[in-house]
């Protein structure tokens, strides 16, 4: 008689039940050598062992650009821009928890573990960092109360994508655990944050270019993240922990450059971002909250920060901006500029026959436009997606009935200029 | 008179119509049988029942519900259009009603049936002034509606594909449903057997799992085609007793149901009519009598060569018109499909033709005349496409074709068979050990198992054993836990046995798109490069096979061959199950299958010559599945030359295998057979019919089982046919058997069934 476990065997020397590389024998008895001699610590609960590791930092620490300490002055209210969430204005950073954590897959689901909640927090002139790991599948409840525990005793919490990773997945464990699922009063998601002020400089916001293009910093000796399932499965199977120390040091690593980047981020709203060019992220986001003022204070550092496509972005949307807001001179001041730089393709001249038209009733002028308009249409090679030559037409003749009809001095801004 | 009667009457008249008539039944109109609204059901449902002009119902209807109220799970097996919907809706609506928290998941087999539901469900909803939070979750929902659905959707409508591979796998965003789920339905039960049943058998239950783990315990719903074992598949399904409800309560009008067997152009040959030009004669007839009608075809090409025809036809009539035909099948538009419905429902269009993507329980309304062509494959798929036509007042016609191939045959001379006994029970086996496996690999990731949690009704120790072994999962604290970086839903494939099949992959557009898919072991055989793949009546011709990263490419071609690899398998049985000798020997157990393709040959369409070859070098491909295999000792078969005994082993093989799956209810692609002259393993000359299927589902224990009708079929279509030493419509063309076959295979048939020589 064939057993069943032969069939097994059969079927996946076939090919037909998918199993694991490796097969080398697991090893039956977790060894827990010390990993990090002095700084564990192993609690017994009525849940099993949980163990966690803990260490500090000194407030003058640098990491990347800047000390850690330059998060204590930080505000709350600074945030709410960035995070696009008036909430956080009573949030203070110097007292948030910074959470991250590390797993078992990226696929989400239910059968992804959490192995390492890693958290940093500020208190009396240190930085702490504590990494909840977790040594068997067995011993998760008595992880996932002790972290939650902690994450209780602090109001505002911060994370890097949080939003959509480490919470729901956090969620999804304390469910399968039978444990309450605890909401923090504030949570500020940097992913986020640095999306609406990055997306449009950097290539990606992934923290490993956010370290680099906005921390200065390069990590050396660290492991990439797509290796962290592995190196845990060969801990639990093999008891291997060599490889598991450069995981709790990625993770210290994440949690100290998400100290550093929210006081890069409140810094950046305060007034002095890391790069010019953040001025124009700025001004979009405070012209999305209506904070017109601020916005073109900010369009205005951009256009004067140096690079050609920053400055010509920035300055269409502020002569946008002054156009909605009725300051027409300002706002032509800037098309003419433009069109004399040659910035913004038919943009400033289409602007400019619509003002002369309807503002100046200046309608030579405005039919010069047109007519430059038609002739930049005309050249081969012209982009002129935003164009619809059937509408210039029609603008064209609407304009040489007006011009036809009334007298006006044919002198436009440009000329005045000049 | 109406049209159809007068046309009926006229082809009645008509001899050289009757002569191709192999049955002309009557089933006669029945009354329907009613109850009175039960107590319990909620006055406003009561109310907006009344509102669309429901006083009572049907006896069926309160059967389910009562059923349903004491706690029981039901199976309701009544035919097409006998308001089968309402025996989950009132329940489900009526317990949403008295508590809005209640959750309710509906599971279709496809996406357009989901649809249809929720459109029907807010009707329903609608009239009874009630707010009911009907979505579908599927592929098409969009991601920002989705979060709303888990948290609101008070029922759910989906399909098992989904269910697998989004939704358990992420049931912590659904606490809501799962915490408050009290009723599943689950329609079209019929359509979940073989390897797909078998699956959801085994989505089921980690579906009850999840269920157990948020205190849930939903009962039942199915509802089903008529199948001879509703009741044993349901149990089979759910694991638990179910209900059983047949009686149909619901009045029945009078229907003519017409075999029409197309005449013979080839005596010689067993050569017919074709069923196209066949349905082209009766759709023409019809359409000139006024009569709306539906032509079922087997394929998508079907669908455009008879729609092409019947524009033809009308054109001839009316140039310039809207003929008000249509065609209706997969890969039209959604916005097309319901177009046609909703014409369909106001007699705007006067003709469908479709592929059985109509013959769910899509509402359009009941047309008087349905025709199908060719044998849908069993039983319970003919009356389904039957009780497409068939009004609750005036007479219906439905009319079989039947096709050239044994089956039909079969059929055409059988009309008894397909009226008269019971249809074909579905078969599944949940514990088929490499879906089974497959699954506890899914449930594992869903849930961490128990040492000693028996899985559904299976015993899965040593399954979790193995697993643990091959590190999928890690054992401690007497639990098993998922410890893997993969999502192993993802690999699994509810419609086929392994995931391990061959997609293949047209590259004739700049943007590639699958297609299809093979399973592994008939890959070498259908898709080899050079290999002429027929996919939805279209050519396709294989450019490149990727077997190690299972993936074919093909580019559509139009060429006048096919393809055809020689093939050589290697059987070897493994283990005996059962066996039985009497005269023969009769046994079915574990085998090993080898397969090797060498080589292929081109064969021109129609003639069959052989137009040239080509070598295949592709590597042997191993199967692990049961079989069913009869032996012929010696004694039995005196007087027999080696070379008859070929040709009859060989058209027997042939035959039995088309037969068989007839009786199973399977796709003539998940049987196969085989002959050994002199088999190694018995030592005398033995056939084997196999589950195409790594691990068996089902089929081989049924064939032991039921070998005689079977084998009794078998006879019956050899000994009637016409031809003279074999045939397309009985044991296959005679160049492929030898000469006289035909007498060799009725006389192995013979022996099986009365054991000598007769």
């Amino acid at each position: 008689m064939v057993t069943l476990r032969d069939r097994l065997g059969r079927l996946r020397a076939a090919g037909e039940i998918k199993t694991g590389k490796s097969t080398r024998r697991m090893v039956d008895e977790i060894c827990m050598r010390p990993l990090f001699p002095g700084e564990e610590q192993v609690q017994q609960t009525l849940y099993g062992t949980c163990y966690f590791r803990e260490i500090a930092f000194p407030a003058t620490y640098i990491h990347g650009s800047g000390p850690l300490a330059e998060l204590l002055p930080c505000r709350g209210s600074d945030l709410v821009l960035p995070a696009g969430d008036p909430g956080l204005a009573a949030f203070v950073p110097a007292e948030a928890l910074f959470v991250d954590i590390e797993t078992t897959g990226l696929s989400g689901g239910t059968g992804t573990l959490v192995i390492l909640i890693g958290m940093c927090w500020y208190r009396e002139g240190k930085f702490f960092v504590r990494q909840y790991f977790l040594t068997d599948p067995a011993r998760e409840k008595a992880m996932l109360i002790h972290a939650g525990e902690m994450l209780e005793r602090f109001s505002g919490l911060v994370t890097f994508n949080g939003r959509t990773f480490d919470l729901p997945l956090l969620r999804t464990r304390q469910i399968l655990a039978g444990l309450p699922q605890a909401a923090p009063e504030h949570h500020l998601d940097l992913l986020f944050c640095a999306r609406r002020l990055w997306k449009g400089r950097l290539t990606s916001c992934s923290l490993k270019t956010l370290e680099q293009e906005v921390l200065e910093l390069w990590r050396t000796d660290d492991i990439p993240g797509a290796e962290i399932p592995g190196i845990y499965f060969n801990y639990l199977r093999r008891g291997e922990t060599e490889r598991l120390r450069a995981v709790f040091e990625h993770n210290v690593q994440d949690l100290l450059s998400m100290v550093r980047l929210l006081a890069v981020v409140a810094q950046a709203v305060a007034g002095s971002p890391p790069h010019p060019a953040d001025h124009f992220a700025l001004g979009r986001l405070y012209a999305g909250q209506g904070a017109w003022e601020k916005a073109i204070e900010s369009y205005r550092k951009a256009a004067a920060c140096g690079s050609l496509q920053v400055a010509a972005n920035a300055l269409l949307h502020l002569s946008l901006l002054y156009k909605r807001r009725g300051r027409w001179p300002e706002a032509a001041g800037i098309w003419a500029q433009m069109a004399r730089a040659g910035w913004g393709g038919p943009f400033p001249f289409l602007e400019l026959a619509k003002y002369y038209e309807h503002r100046e009733k200046n309608y030579r002028a405005a039919l010069a436009m047109t007519e430059y308009l038609l002739y930049m249409q005309s050249r081969p090679g012209q982009a002129s997606g935003q164009l619809h030559p059937a509408a210039l037409l029609c603008r064209r003749e609407r304009l040489r009935r007006k011009a036809a009809g009334s007298f006006s001095p044919c002198r436009s801004v440009i000329d005045e200029e000049e | 008179m109406s049209g159809l009667k007068q046309l009926l009457a006229k082809w009645r008249a008509d001899a050289r119509f009757t002569e191709n008539v192999a049955r002309w039944e009557e089933i006669p109109a029945e009354a329907g049988t009613y109850a009175d609204f039960p107590a319990f059901l909620h006055p406003s449902l009561r109310e907006g029942l009344q509102r669309r002009g429901i006083t009572r119902l049907y006896s069926h209807q309160a059967e389910a519900l009562a059923a349903l109220s004491a706690g029981q799970h039901v199976v309701v097996v009544t035919p097409t259009a006998s308001g089968k919907t309402l025996c989950y809706n009132l329940p489900v609506l009526n317990a949403i009603l008295a508590d809005p928290e209640t959750r309710a998941l509906y599971l279709f087999p496809t996406k357009a049936l989901s649809q249809d539901q929720v459109a029907e469900l807010r009707e329903l909803a609608g009239n009874t002034g009630l707010e009911v939070g009907a979505f579908t979750y599927d592929g098409d929902t969009e991601p920002g509606l989705r979060q709303r659905v888990r948290l609101h959707g008070s029922i759910v409508v989906t399909n098992p594909d989904m269910l697998h591979s989004a939704i358990l796998p992420h049931h912590t965003k659904w606490i809501k449903l799962f915490q408050n789920l009290k009723y599943v339905v689950i329609d079209e039960m019929h359509q979940y057997r073989g390897v797909f049943g078998s699956h959801v058998a085994n989505v089921l239950r980690r579906l009850k799992r999840i269920c157990r783990f948020y205190g849930s315990n939903p009962l039942f719903i199915l509802c089903s085609a008529t199948i001879a074992n509703p009741g044993e598949l349901a149990c089979s399904l759910v694991e638990e007793p179910v209900v059983v409800i047949d009686k149909n309560g619901a009045p029945r009008a009078k229907k003519h149901f017409l075999i029409y067997n197309p005449p013979l152009v080839d005596r010689e040959l067993g050569i017919r009519q074709s069923t196209m030009l066949a349905a082209r004669f009766l759709a023409r007839e019809l359409l000139r009598h006024q009569v709306q009608t539906i032509i079922f075809t087997r394929s998508r090409i079907g669908v455009e060569v008879i729609l092409t025809y019947l524009q033809q036809d009308a054109a001839q009539k009316l140039p310039g018109a809207d003929s008000g035909i249509r065609g209706y099948r997969g890969g039209y538009l959604p916005r097309e499909r319901r177009a046609i419905e909703a014409g369909l429902r106001s007699g705007e269009v006067r003709a469908v033709v479709s592929t059985n993507a109509l013959e769910l329980g899509i509402d359009i309304g009941q047309l008087e005349a349905c025709i199908m062509t060719g044998y849908p494959g069993s039983i319970a798929a003919t009356w389904q496409q039957a009780g497409r036509s068939g009004r609750r007042s005036g007479e219906s016609l439905a009319v079989l074709i039947t096709g050239n191939d044994p089956v039909n045959q079969f059929l055409a001379e059988n009309p008894d068979y397909l009226l008269h006994s019971p249809p074909e029970r579905a078969l599944i086996n949940p514990d088929n050990l490499v879906i089974l496996t497959n699954h506890v690999r899914c449930a594992a990731f869903e849930l961490p198992f128990a040492k000693g949690e028996l899985f559904g009704r299976a015993r899965v120790d040593e399954i979790l054993e193995f697993l643990a072994e091959e590190q999928v999962l890690y054992e401690s604290g007497g639990r098993y836990h998922w410890m893997e970086d993969a999502y192993p839903a993802e690999e699994i494939s509810l419609r086929s046995a392994s995931g391990e099949n061959v997609v293949i992959i047209d590259i004739s557009e700049p943007q590639p798109r699958v297609i299809g898919e093979v399973d592994r072991f008939s890959a070498p055989m259908l898709v080899h490069e050079e290999a002429i793949y027929i996919h939805g009546g279209e050519q396709y011709q294989v450019e490149k096979l990727d077997f190690e990263g299972k993936k074919a490419f093909v580019r559509r071609t139009d060429v006048n061959y096919y393809t055809d690899a020689n093939l050589s398998v290697d059987l070897k049985v493994l283990d005996t199950f059962d066996t039985v000798e009497d005269g023969i020997i009769r046994a079915w157990g574990e085998v090993r299958l080898n397969a090797l393709v060498s080589m292929f040959k081109k064969i021109r369409f129609h003639t069959h010559e052989n137009i040239g070859a080509g070598p295949v070098d592709l590597p042997e491909t191993e199967m692990h599945t049961t079989a069913f295999w009869l032996a012929f000792p010696q004694a039995l078969l005196y007087g027999m030359k080696p070379s008859d005994l070929q040709a009859g082993l060989y058209g027997l093989a042939n035959l039995s295998a088309q037969i068989a799956s007839l009786f199973v209810m399977g796709d003539p692609r998940d049987l196969r057979a085989v002959c050994q002259v002199k088999a190694p393993f018995t030592g005398m000359p033995t056939i084997y019919l196999y589950d195409n299927i790594p691990g068996g589902v089902g089929y081989s224990r049924e064939i032991f089982r039921i070998y005689k009708d079977i084998f009794a079929a078998a006879r019956k279509i050899v000994a009637n046919c016409s031809c003279r030493g074999g045939c397309p419509s009985c044991i296959g063309p005679q160049q492929g058997t030898g000469e006289n076959a035909k007498q060799h295979t009725l006389r192995l048939l013979e022996v099986i069934l009365h054991g000598n020589t007769a």
